[in-house]
């Protein structure tokens, strides 16, 4: 079992860390908070405070549109593009305004089963992109062996991994090798090119339902009243086992009997068998610990502790996500020195930190769209089937030069209510922005109280920006001096207003901004 | 990526971070004076590019299905071909012929007449021993250059480290990657030798303000400047992963000073090839750019996605043949792009100089799956264009009724994938054998040279 981090260890700096990784924005009022239940009641209920939270996904319905299916005559909104910006800006809205831990598991779940706009060219895409993202939703602080057995029934996965086309006869390997490579064992986890078979052999058989996508999960055959219009062959609920491979089965040693799809009663689910045996292997609790473990705390953990981890988290915790967290967040090690503030935002984490310290709104649909592509995190077009890259690594992706530039240009949307950094018309988004409205709602006076404008003040205000934009790397002394000359001497040319703006961006734009 | 032997850490790499190890890295790429001088200006007009030579890399990321693409239509494998694959095996009639009864997908118009004119080379049955068939393992493995997929470095940024010794470094061999995300390929211990690039247009630093209350005379240049001083201030407590990113922000502000003034430059070296109007079109259009453009980079590297066919990958025609679909398209794209690149670098009067080379993480199975398409597979064969190569067959075709039996109907391996990359690194940028094997991390003597370049 993990080492706990003692409660004499509680600090400022630790409970900031709590925040900065749990969350993915905190204000000094929630740092404070956590502080002082720390301090009074221990590690423990600081940590529960932040992990037995309700999520709260009720307040963000689906939009009315969500089930129209016409993409012919133009997408459910009236064009394809604006459906996408639509869906990106509900999503987007939830990273911003749902509880904090919900959201940043969210965000998780949906990096762990991403799926593509492109390969679902389907009248029914939306509905299968609300779908998964509920999915993704409502698993955040559930159950993960719930999460995959569900993800095995979802629309959009089966189109994205060809398993709606997966018979008897007529296999197809794609879903079966993600599912224990990517979703659940990890490509170490012992499985042999024979399991792979043996996997997509099970998930034979299951059919989207193309007349009623909102009817999900949709098992025609454990409920078999509610056959639809597949198989087209009208004789009888046993025709659909034509589809599904009843035969027996080898997958990781052990052996699923067949069974003779005529007999009612000797009917099975080889491919729930299957989920039942990988989550009962120590690979799979490893391998998404380890996931949880990387994504929330640190890039390169020792595999014992993993494994510890991930053993307990299979054996006790039996998958549930609030259990684990909590185990991972009173640990020691998530408060080790070579942890904190080491861990760079990913795109999401920018952008959502970004438009909270700034105190602004999401801007309108495409402008989000198009931002978020720019930052590298298009929730509609993951860069493969393995998600977005990973938040810390050597050569990061997520800070890539024409990522960063990105990043430092971002602000200017709201602190100078200027788009010129964005593509103007069609890039390869397909969007043009020249229509769409600069955003008005950033306030200067939030970040800078009125009492402190006026040049006297300039060291006070960028105390005050520092201790808001990156409380996990205050700015030196010697950089704060550089602020200050760059307020008195080089900008003096500039209004108070415009270069107080200015300076916001700047601090924005800083290393120590990229980091949580 | 995915790999939990060799999870990406920070501490395997004290040289990446460090602000010594960081200058190291990108002074020691050869950038006398940063990236300013990733593009040499003073000789950026037609066809007076640096000398040296040029690669360029294509990854067809998905797995493209080598089978289809260098058909053995009419050798003694060709029954079991078509047994393999009675919807999708490309007829006779149909392939664009080469030699030895093996021909081209009809797609590949381009790559014919380069085949014709002695200007490409065909690796076949490349690939490495006891191979895995995952994306991500085999991306790792490819770029790495390493059957481990150790995920520290590439090979071709363990190529660049190898040419600067000290802090000199021949400015030549820096890398542009028109991607997205950089890739493993181009990592390196310098890690910032080279630069990620996808959109050259939006590479930039907002400085105008913005702002009609700007006054007159107000140098706008000057967040950069202040920015790129803030950023390199040594912080009071030591952080790795903080001087990563300041490293990393310091070149992004350089680099795209240095593109500014490469674009207001190569107005007129834009280039006039009819490039696809697609995403590696595109790539490559802007890379011929570069090139025409005066850079000094050796190295390129661009991505075509989309070859991952496990469902229709080609939909018949009015006569019943698959030669329309989701591979056709994607190779039709792939070759005329690859023909744009190639007759624009004869334009330029580069193409001696240019060898291109297009690979794919693995190649597919031998036999169709049920859903008009093919599943993960193993060898396949490779590409190589360019104005200094030596034309023809390299390796050996398959044997697909020995694979089919042996390798869980794979194609079985023939070439291992580094005797192509010391082949590049050997005889096109003339690096000496014991180094090649050190970047390559191959025995001596191992893993010998095609002939698809002379010695």
């Amino acid at each position: 079992m993990l080492e706990k981090l003692p409660d004499s260890s509680w600090s400022h700096k630790t409970a900031r860390h709590l925040l900065s990784r749990s969350w993915m924005w905190s204000s000094a009022v929630d740092r404070a908070q956590v502080y002082e239940l720390g301090k009074k009641e221990g590690v423990e209920a600081a940590v529960s405070f932040i992990v037995d939270g309700q999520d709260d996904w009720d307040e963000f319905p689906f939009p009315e549109w969500w089930d129209g299916q016409d993409i012919s005559s133009g997408g459910p909104t009236g064009s394809p593009n604006d459906s996408e910006d639509r869906f990106t800006a509900w999503y987007a809205n939830q990273l911003l305004n749902a509880n904090p831990l919900g959201a940043k598991l969210f965000k998780f779940f949906v990096d762990h089963a991403p799926v593509d706009s492109r390969p679902l060219l389907h009248q029914n895409k939306f509905i299968y992109f609300f779908e998964h993202f509920d999915l993704c939703r409502r698993h955040a602080l559930g159950n993960f062996r719930d999460f995959i057995s569900e993800l095995t029934w979802d629309g959009a996965m089966m189109w994205m991994l060809d398993m709606r086309s997966s018979s008897r006869g007529r296999l197809n390997e794609n879903f079966g090798r993600e599912l224990l490579e990517l979703f659940t064992m990890g490509v170490e986890g012992g499985y042999t090119e024979e399991d792979v078979v043996a996997v997509s052999r099970a998930f034979t058989g299951r059919k989207t339902d193309t007349q009623h996508p909102q009817d999900w999960p949709y098992k025609p055959y454990l409920n078999q009243e509610v056959w639809p219009t597949w198989p087209p062959d009208p004789e009888g609920p046993s025709t659909y086992y034509y589809y599904i491979d009843t035969l027996e089965k080898t997958f990781l040693g052990q052996t699923l009997t067949g069974f003779s799809p005529d007999d009612q009663d000797a009917r099975k689910d080889h491919g729930e068998e299957i989920i039942e045996m990988i989550f009962n292997h120590p690979a799979c609790g490893h391998y998404l610990s380890w996931k949880l473990w990387r994504y929330f705390v640190s890039p390169n953990p020792p595999m014992e502790m993993i494994k510890d981890l991930g053993d307990r988290w299979r054996e006790v915790h039996h998958y549930e996500m609030r259990p684990l967290l909590k185990d991972i967040f009173t640990s020691a090690a998530f408060y080790d020195d070579s942890v904190i503030g080491n861990q760079i935002k990913d795109g999401a984490d920018y952008f959502v930190s970004c438009l909270k310290s700034l105190g602004v709104k999401a801007p309108s649909p495409t402008l989000t769209f198009v931002l978020l592509d720019r930052l590298g995190y298009n929730p509609m077009y993951p860069p493969s089937i393995a998600g977005w890259p990973e938040p810390v690594g050597v050569g990061n992706a997520w800070i890539g030069p024409e990522k960063l530039l990105a990043r430092t240009n971002m602000p200017l949307l709201w602190t100078q209510e200027t788009k010129q950094f964005l593509p103007a018309a069609n890039d390869y988004t397909k969007r043009s922005i020249v229509h769409e409205p600069v955003p008005s709602d950033f306030d200067l006076h939030e970040l800078v109280p009125r009492h402190l404008m006026g040049r006297e003040n300039i060291g006070l205000v960028i105390d005050e920006l520092n201790q808001r934009l990156m409380p996990m790397h205050l700015i030196s002394s010697e950089q704060r001096q550089l602020l200050i000359e760059l307020y008195e001497r080089d900008y003096r040319l500039l209004d108070d207003q415009t270069l107080l703006r200015e300076l916001i961006r700047m601090m924005i734009a800083l290393p120590e901004f990229q980091l949580q | 990526m995915v790999n939990t032997s060799n999870p990406e850490t920070f501490d395997e790499h004290p040289s990446c971070c460090s602000r010594r190890g960081f200058l190291n890295g990108v002074m020691g790429a050869g950038l006398a004076g940063g990236l300013g001088s990733l593009f040499d200006l003073a000789s950026a007009q037609e066809g007076s590019g640096q000398e040296g030579p040029i690669f360029v890399l294509i990854h067809q990321a998905g797995g493209n299905d080598s089978l289809n693409t260098v058909v053995p239509y009419d050798t003694d494998q060709s029954e079991f071909y078509y047994t393999a694959r009675p919807n999708l095996g490309l007829h006779h009639s149909e392939v664009l012929p080469l030699d030895d009864g093996i021909g081209l997908h009809p797609s590949l118009v381009q790559l014919k007449n380069l085949w014709d004119s002695g200007e490409l080379a065909i690796v076949n049955g490349v690939g490495y021993e006891n191979p895995q068939l995952s994306h991500f393992k085999n991306i790792d493995i490819w770029a790495s250059g390493s059957t481990e997929a150790l995920a520290e470095s590439g090979w071709l940024g363990r190529f660049f480290d190898h040419q600067c010794s000290g802090d000199e470094c021949d400015g030549s061999f820096v890398g542009i990657e028109a991607v997205e995300r950089s890739s493993l390929n181009f990592r390196g211990k310098n890690l910032l030798s080279s630069l990620t690039m996808k959109s050259p247009a939006l590479f930039k630093f907002q400085s105008d303000l913005g702002s009609s209350l700007v006054p007159e005379g107000f140098d706008d240049a000057l967040s950069m400047t202040w920015l790129r001083e803030m950023s390199q201030r040594q912080p009071a407590d030591h952080h790795l992963v903080l001087d990563y990113v300041r490293a990393s922000l310091d070149v992004a502000l350089q680099g795209a000073s240095s593109v500014e003034k490469m674009l207001e430059a190569s107005d007129l070296s834009r280039p006039v090839g009819d490039f696809p109007n697609s995403a590696i079109g595109g790539d490559l259009a802007n890379i011929a750019s570069y090139i025409n453009g005066g850079a000094t980079a050796s190295t390129y590297f661009a991505v075509q996605g989309g070859y991952d066919t496990h469902h229709n990958q080609y939909v018949t025609d009015s006569a019943g043949r698959p030669l329309r679909g989701r591979h056709s398209v994607l190779l039709a794209d792939f070759d005329e792009a690859i023909g744009a690149f190639a007759r624009e670098m004869k334009r330029q009067g580069q193409w001696h100089r240019v060898l291109l080379m297009s690979y794919s993480e693995f190649s597919r199975k031998i036999p169709e799956n049920g859903n008009h398409g093919t599943d993960h597979g193993a060898a396949g064969s490779i590409f190589l264009a360019g104005g200094a190569l030596e034309s023809g067959f390299f390796g050996e075709m398959p044997k697909l009724i020995e694979d089919q039996r042996i390798m869980n109907h794979s194609m079985a391996p023939v070439v291992d994938f580094r005797q192509v990359y010391r082949t590049v690194l050997e005889r096109w940028f003339h690096i000496p054998s014991q180094s090649v094997e050190s970047i390559l991390r191959i025995p001596e003597q191992s893993h010998q040279s095609l002939g698809f370049l002379k010695a």
